[in-house]
C-alpha cells in the first residue's frame, strides 16, 4: 500500500506529496525509537483503544488487499480475483505457521523485486532531479505521439467524466455512445453522439465528455491530458489549495501516518544489525515508490486516465521497456507485490495476535488456543477482503485506518494513563471522527471530512483529560 | 556547594534512553520543519534549488535521510551502552 499511495501521490503532483513521504519514514522510525516504557505505555493491548486498533488493522489489511484488487484490473484481470488472491494469501500467512521463518524473509524480498526494476527505468530515462526539473518545466502535460491512447486507443478504467480546455479531437477505438455537455455563453446542453470504430468528435474549450466505464477512445497527439494538472508548474507546485487547506492536509497525514504508524512498528529483535538494516530499507522503498511515482508521470502524464492505484508503476514499467522484458518485468512485479503482502500481513498477524492474547488476559482467560486464534484472525481477513472488494479508494482505507488508531488509541494513551479516562476519550473522538467524516457539521470545513483525525484526535486528547481530572 | 546537604555528584547519571529520546526530537523537529515549509509565506516552498523545489527536496531527500541517519545512530549508541548496574542487594544478616 505504501508503494502504490506514494507513487500515485507523486504522480498526482498533489501538495501533500513531501508530507507523506517524509510521515511514512519517520513513523516507522519513531516507533522503533520508543523506550521500553513509552512502548508498554503506548502499544500494551488493553481497554477501549484495542477495538480502535482492530478496526485500524482491517482497514490497513484492506488497503492492501485493494491494491492486489488493482493490480488484477491492471493484469487484465477482475478485481475479485486480485481480491480472492490476497485473501488467500493472507490466509496461508495466517494459517500456516510453520512458515514463519520464510515469512520473514518475505518483506525485503519483496520490497527488493519490486524496487529493483525501477534503477532500470531510471537508466532509461535519466536522474530523478533533471527528470524532477524538465517535467515541472514543460508549458502543458500532453499525450505523446507514440502513446497507447493515441495511436491504437485504450479503454477508459472506470465511469468519468473529462473536462477539455482546449480544443480535441477524439476518436471511438470501439462503437459507443458519448454524452457530451456544451457550455455556452447563454446555455448548458447535453447532446448524445452514437459513434462507430473510427468515427471521431472535436470537443471545444469547457467542453464534458461522460464516457462509461470500458469505452475505447483515442486522444490527439500533442493535446493537453484533460485529467492532469495543465502544466508542469502546476504539477510541481500544486494545485490551488488555499494555505489553511495547505496546513489542514499536512496536519492530518502527519497525524494519521505517525500516530498510527508508530503503533504498528515492530521493536527490534535482533538490535545491532537491525539498527542499521531496517531504517535504510525503509528509506529504500519508500524513495524507490516516490521514484516510480515521478517516473510514471514523466513517462506517461496521461496515466491520470487510469486511476488504479498502481498506474504509475506499470505505465513507467511499460513505457521503459519494449519487446520481451515488458510482460517478464511485469510479471517480476507483480509477483513481488504479492511477496511484499505475505510479508506485510505477517507483521499485521503479531500485531493482531498480541491484540487477542491482550483481550484474553484483560477478560482474566488464558489465550485462545492456536486453532482458534487462526479462526479469528481469518475471520478479520474475510472481513477486509469484503471491504476490499466494495472498490473504495485504496489510500483512504489506509490513511482511514491509520487515523482511526492515532486518534482513538495512541492519543487517548498519551492523554492519562486511568482506563476509564481513555474510554472517555476513545468515545468522545469516535463520535467527533464520524461526524467530521459524513460531514454532519455543517460549520466544519471541507477539510475536516477529508482528514477526520484533525477534529476527533484533539476531542480524545480534552475528554481524556477532563474525564481524568472528573474522577480525581 | 559547601553547606548543602546534597551529596557531590562527580559523574552526573546519563540515561541509556537519552540517545533515543534526542532522536525522537529531532524526528519530531524535522517533521515540525516540513509543515512550516508548507504554510510558508510567498511560496517559499516552490523556490528551485538545482531544478527541485525546495518542499520536495526537504520532504523527498532532507528529512528522510536525516531521520534515518539519526535513528541508527540513537539505536547503535542505545545498543553498545553499557548496561545498568544491577540493582544494589541489601546487606547480608550476620
Amino acid at each position: 500500500m505504501v508503494l502504490a499511495g506514494v507513487a500515485a501521490s507523486v504522480a498526482a503532483g498533489d501538495t501533500s506529496t513531501p508530507v507523506v513521504v517524509a510521515a511514512l519514514v519517520a513513523a516507522p522510525l519513531l516507533g522503533l525509537l520508543l523506550t521500553d516504557d513509552a512502548r508498554a505505555r503506548l502499544l500494551d493491548a488493553r481497554g477501549a483503544g484495542d477495538v480502535a486498533i482492530l478496526v485500524g488493522l482491517t482497514l490497513l489489511l484492506a488497503a492492501n488487499v485493494a491494491v492486489l484488487g488493482d493490480l488484477a484490473r491492471e493484469l487484465g484481470l477482475a478485481r475479485a480475483h486480485g481480491v480472492a488472491a490476497a485473501a488467500a494469501v493472507a490466509l496461508l500467512v495466517v494459517g500456516w505457521q510453520a512458515g514463519e521463518a520464510w515469512w520473514r524473509l518475505a518483506t525485503p524480498l519483496g520490497a527488493a523485486v519490486v524496487i529493483l526494476p525501477v534503477a532500470l527505468v531510471v537508466a532509461g530515462a535519466g536522474a530523478p532531479w533533471t527528470t524532477w526539473a524538465a517535467l515541472a518545466s514543460r508549458p502543458a502535460l500532453t499525450f505523446d505521439a507514440a502513446s497507447a491512447w493515441v495511436t491504437g486507443g485504450r479503454a477508459i478504467g472506470e465511469r468519468t467524466t473529462l473536462t477539455f480546455g482546449e480544443p480535441h479531437r477524439m476518436i471511438a477505438a470501439a462503437p459507443a455512445t458519448w454524452r457530451v455537455t456544451e457550455r455556452d455563453a447563454a446555455r448548458i446542453s447535453v447532446r448524445e453522439w452514437r459513434l462507430g470504430t473510427g468515427d471521431a468528435l472535436t470537443l471545444r474549450p469547457g467542453d464534458q465528455l461522460a464516457l462509461e466505464r470500458g469505452a475505447r477512445v483515442r486522444f490527439e497527439a500533442g493535446r493537453r491530458v484533460p485529467t492532469a494538472a495543465p502544466s508542469g508548474v502546476a504539477w510541481a507546485d500544486g494545485r490551488g489549495r488555499s494555505t489553511v487547506e495547505r496546513l489542514a492536509a499536512a496536519l492530518g497525514i502527519l497525524v494519521a501516518v505517525v500516530g498510527g504508524g508508530v503503533a504498528l512498528a515492530p521493536a527490534l529483535a535482533a538490535p545491532a544489525l537491525a539498527a542499521v538494516v531496517v531504517p535504510l530499507v525503509l528509506l529504500t522503498f519508500v524513495t524507490g515508490a516516490a521514484l516510480w511515482g515521478l517516473y510514471g508521470m514523466a513517462l506517461a502524464p496521461a496515466l491520470s486516465l487510469t486511476p488504479r492505484a498502481l498506474a504509475p508503476v506499470f505505465e513507467a514499467l511499460s513505457e521503459a521497456t519494449r519487446g520481451g522484458w515488458r510482460p517478464a518485468l511485469t510479471g517480476v512485479v507483480a509477483t513481488g507485490l504479492l511477496v511484499l503482502l505475505a510479508g506485510t500481513v505477517l507483521a499485521w498477524r503479531g500485531r493482531l495476535a498480541a491484540l487477542v492474547d491482550g483481550g484474553a488476559a484483560a477478560l482474566g482467560r488464558p489465550g485462545p488456543s492456536r486453532a482458534v486464534r487462526s479462526l479469528l484472525l481469518g475471520g478479520v481477513v474475510l472481513t477486509s477482503a469484503a471491504l476490499a472488494l466494495r472498490g473504495d479508494d485504496p489510500w483512504r482505507l489506509f490513511t482511514g485506518g491509520l487515523a482511526v488508531i492515532a486518534a482513538l488509541a495512541i492519543v487517548p494513551r498519551l492523554a492519562t494513563p486511568a482506563p476509564r479516562a481513555q474510554l472517555a476519550g476513545a468515545l468522545a473522538g469516535a463520535v467527533a471522527f464520524a461526524l467530521a467524516a459524513l460531514h454532519a457539521l455543517p460549520w466544519l470545513t471541507a477539510s475536516f471530512a477529508a482528514h477526520p483525525v484533525l477534529l476527533a484526535a484533539p476531542t480524545a486528547f480534552l475528554i481524556a483529560r477532563l474525564a481524568r481530572r472528573a474522577a480525581r | 556547594m559547601r553547606g548543602s546537604r546534597r551529596p557531590v555528584v562527580i559523574f552526573q547519571l546519563v540515561s541509556t534512553r537519552a540517545p533515543q529520546k534526542l532522536a525522537i526530537v529531532m524526528v519530531f523537529s524535522l517533521l515540525a520543519g516540513m509543515t512550516l515549509l508548507t504554510m510558508a509565506p510567498y511560496e517559499v516552498g516552490t523556490i528551485r534549488l538545482a531544478g527541485v523545489s525546495l518542499l520536495w527536496w526537504y520532504g523527498l531527500v532532507v528529512t528522510p535521510a536525516a531521520a534515518v541517519l539519526v535513528t541508527v545512530v540513537a539505536l547503535l549508541r542505545a545498543v553498545h551502552a553499557p548496561a545498568p548496574p544491577p540493582p544494589a542487594s541489601p546487606p547480608a544478616p550476620e
